[in-house]
């Protein structure tokens, strides 16, 4: 019964089932033992005799009367970290034998896996299954070892995965006797190689999608390896860049130079950025160039040393470093100029009030001096010249006062100070000022929009009358939606207006475009020798308050 | 002298020198009485609201509240009392502004003493005065100056901004009036939107429109 069930449930090949069907005698268990000492004790066997075996003797005799050493072994297989099994070929199941690690690993009992001829075979999991035949049927009919890992399901329904060692044993004229062999549990083994795949992707995924190109050269200066970065970043294919020169992503005029600093580097190699302090650029297939940034790391491989080199477009940075530098620049232009230009207007103030101011007060104190000396109706006349005195000293005074900054920019706003500011000046150089606004007749907008606007009309102006040696220009203000626009113009004699923006002469364009820059807005000059000069500087008006009339707040009470 | 015909005056004034100078001046004459004197605009409004003089004769430049503000308030809260301004300015757009906020008479500092005293007479009598060279005649012609002139926007446009709309008048597409001028489709894009912008123009139509109004570009026949 028990034959035929294995028969139909375990389907083995055709001719192995000639084979188990041949008389098989009943496998000697001295024989089986025998066998496994070999495995596991082959000196015990060659001295012929090994005092245990004679001591001992297994509690439950076998009918093959071979009691001490049974035991003996039975111990032995039954505390390695294995699994031993053996099948009698020619004989029932019954007469197989599975050591009892079997439970703890798969959950069945000894008995349990004995009693069912076929629960191994079920046990094994579908995709091993195939596997499992193929390797038995050459296990049985050639005689070759059997070694092979097959997944195994326990009770609870976990695969097990075991490797397994077995091998055929034949009687003395050849006929196949039985099998026998180990199985060990190398799930932990498994599940480690299977950490170290995923670990592995991981690695081969950051390599290949990192955000910077990675290139791994070997020491002939080739390209090894490149991640997919390389394709985006220079354009070429991996394909096309493998086994190429590394050269190939350098600009031209950097080749020669690179081939002898890469064999310095090979010499001595250690993880450093590449060409310190200098300004580093790949070519991309089209022949485009970038700044880039470049990182070495030297790395063992199977075959002695590799490079890396890890490559950065900073095209942005570069760019932004750039600007940031411009900026510098320019502050550290516009500071010195400042305060150049506080000295000299202190220099001004200083000689004003002592020339002016001072030598007024002078005249005006000797002539009232004089006056007290005088008798009475002699003194009239001193009073009246001091009071001439008086007067002049009170237009200085003002007139100082006004230059500075004149506090009707604040009392009454842009339109009135330009046109006072005008007035003066054609006054003072004899140059007409046609002024036309729109859109500002009462408006007032904060107080740094008007200063700006005023101090550039005021620069632009002195400038004409400076350079431009005309008898007229124009000056414009209008505003369009968030801006007020200033313009200045003249036909006079132009100059380059792009050198003189950039240079850092006297002319103030330099401190106008800062102005326009400060309020968010810009400063363009059109200009050429000969040609005239258009300034125009747009400011963004778009804080600034409308109105001019209004409420006072009277919360400000003094004291 | 009567007490009807006696005008009262509050002085207001920064500097205490001046304020004395100025009572001086005007107690000198039998007619006018100073009942109040202010260092500053807000004190200044105190006294008016509180004294109600038939004058307050006032510095147009003080500190915290100024002389313009003071006008601006007072002609709200007490109509009552005339202002007389004074003022280092001899600048017509001081003198509008303080006229417009409601003063009487602009006076100037530099002027004589009796040209107060008859600015505040005038002033009392309910009339407008200023003082010379200042005149009405002289405030019209800076009205008529800064009124805001009519701003030829065409005139606004940069050199390149009237080549392309000259160019963009005629019919051409960006990209050609790139190339006249020597300049990418992308720059002859700007400037054409600016321009646009500048002249308040939507439309292409509307952008030919001007330009034969203006005579950037003449019909063809």
């Amino acid at each position: 019964m028990q034959n035929d069930k294995w028969k139909t449930e375990y389907p083995l090949p055709e001719n192995l089932t000639e084979l188990s069907s041949q008389a098989f005698e009943l496998a000697a268990a001295q024989a089986t033992l025998e066998n496994l000492a070999s495995v596991f004790f082959p000196t015990s066997l060659a001295n012929g005799r090994n005092p245990l075996f004679d001591t001992q003797k297994s509690q439950e005799q076998s009918e093959l009367d071979l009691p001490g050493v049974e035991a003996i072994y039975r111990t032995l297989v039954e505390q390695i970290p294995a699994v031993v099994f053996m099948a009698v070929l020619d004989k029932g199941i019954g007469e197989a034998y599975v050591s009892p690690q079997i439970e703890e690993l798969l959950g069945f009992s000894q008995a349990e896996w004995l009693n069912d001829p076929v629960r191994w075979y079920h046990q094994i999991h579908p995709d091993d299954k195939d596997r499992w035949s193929g390797d038995a049927a050459r296990l049985f009919l050639s005689g070759d070892s059997l070694r092979s890992v097959y997944r195994v399901m326990a009770r609870d329904g976990h695969a097990v995965s075991f490797h397994c060692e077995a091998k055929m044993v034949r009687r003395d004229d050849g006929r196949p006797w039985f099998i026998h062999g180990v199985a060990f549990d190398i799930s932990d083994l498994k599940r480690a190689e299977e950490a170290q795949q995923k670990s592995e992707e991981m690695l081969r995924g950051l390599f290949e999608f990192a955000p910077d190109t990675i290139v791994v050269v070997n020491q002939q200066g080739k390209i090894a390896r490149a991640n997919t970065q390389v394709e985006t970043m220079f354009g070429y294919t991996r394909t096309e860049l493998i086994g190429e020169t590394i050269e190939t992503l350098l600009p031209e005029r950097f080749r020669g130079r690179h081939i002898d600093d890469r064999s310095t580097y090979i010499a001595e190699p250690h993880t450093r950025p590449m060409g310190a302090g200098l300004k580093l650029y790949g070519r991309r297939k089209n022949g485009s160039e970038f700044p880039v940034d470049i990182m070495l790391s030297p790395m063992k491989w199977d075959d002695g040393g590799m490079v890396i080199a890890v490559i950065r477009d900073i095209t942005r940075r570069s760019q932004a470093e750039e600007s940031l530098s411009d900026y510098a620049d320019r502050l550290k232009f516009l500071s010195r100029r400042l305060m150049e230009v506080q000295e000299t207007e202190r220099r001004n103030i200083a000689r004003e009030l002592h020339d002016e101011i001072g030598q007024a007060l002078t005249g005006l104190k000797l002539t009232l001096e004089m006056g007290a000396r005088l008798p009475a109706d002699g003194a009239r006349a001193s009073l009246e010249q001091a009071q001439v005195l008086v007067n002049e000293l009170m237009a200085r005074a003002r007139r100082l006062s006004l230059d500075l900054r004149p506090a009707m920019l604040d009392d009454l706003g842009l339109v009135p100070t330009l046109l006072w500011h005008i007035e003066h000046y054609t006054a003072q150089t004899r140059v007409r000022v046609h002024f036309r606004h729109s859109g500002l007749e009462t408006r007032r907008f904060s107080a740094e929009v008007e200063t700006a606007a005023y101090r550039i009309v005021q620069e632009a102006l002195t400038n004409v009358a400076r350079h431009a040696r005309v008898v007229e220009a124009t000056v414009r203000l209008w505003t369009h939606e968030a801006l007020l626009s200033i313009q200045v113009e003249d036909c006079g004699s132009g100059f380059d207006s792009e050198a003189a923006l950039a240079s850092s002469d006297t002319s103030g364009l330099a401190g106008m475009r800062e102005r326009a820059v400060l309020l968010g807005g810009q400063l363009t000059v059109e200009s050429a020798p000969g040609d005239g000069t258009r300034l125009t500087a747009e400011l963004s008006i778009a804080d600034s308050p409308v109105a001019n009339s209004g409420e006072i707040l009277r919360e400000e009470q003094p004291g | 002298m009567t007490v009807e015909n006696t005008i009262t005056v509050v002085l207001a004034d920064d500097h205490q020198v001046v304020r004395q100078g100025l009572k001086a001046l005007l107690e000198a004459e039998p007619d006018l009485k100073v009942v109040g004197e202010a260092g500053d605009g807000l004190q200044a409004i105190r006294w008016v609201e509180l004294l109600s003089p038939r004058i307050l004769v006032l510095d147009l430049m003080m500190p915290g509240l100024n002389g313009l503000d003071v006008v601006r308030q007072l002609k709200k809260g007490v109509p009552h009392t005339q202002v007389v301004i004074l003022s280092m300015y001899a600048n017509e757009a001081y003198v509008l502004e303080a006229l417009s906020n409601g003063a009487s008479a602009y006076v100037l500092k530099d002027s004589s003493s009796a040209d107060l005293v008859h600015a505040v007479r005038e002033a009392a009598a309910g009339r407008r005065y200023l003082s010379p060279p200042l005149s009405d005649r002289a405030i019209e012609v800076y009205q008529e100056k800064a009124r805001a002139a009519t701003l030829d926007r065409y005139e606004t446009l940069t050199a390149r901004e009237r080549a392309v709309l000259h160019l963009a008048a005629e019919g051409h597409t960006n990209a050609e009036v790139a190339t006249r001028l020597g300049i990418s489709a992308r720059t002859a894009e700007t400037h054409r939107s600016n321009l646009m912008h500048k002249l308040d123009l939507h439309t292409q139509a509307e952008l030919i429109r001007y330009a034969l109004r203006r005579g950037i570009v003449q019909m063809e026949d």
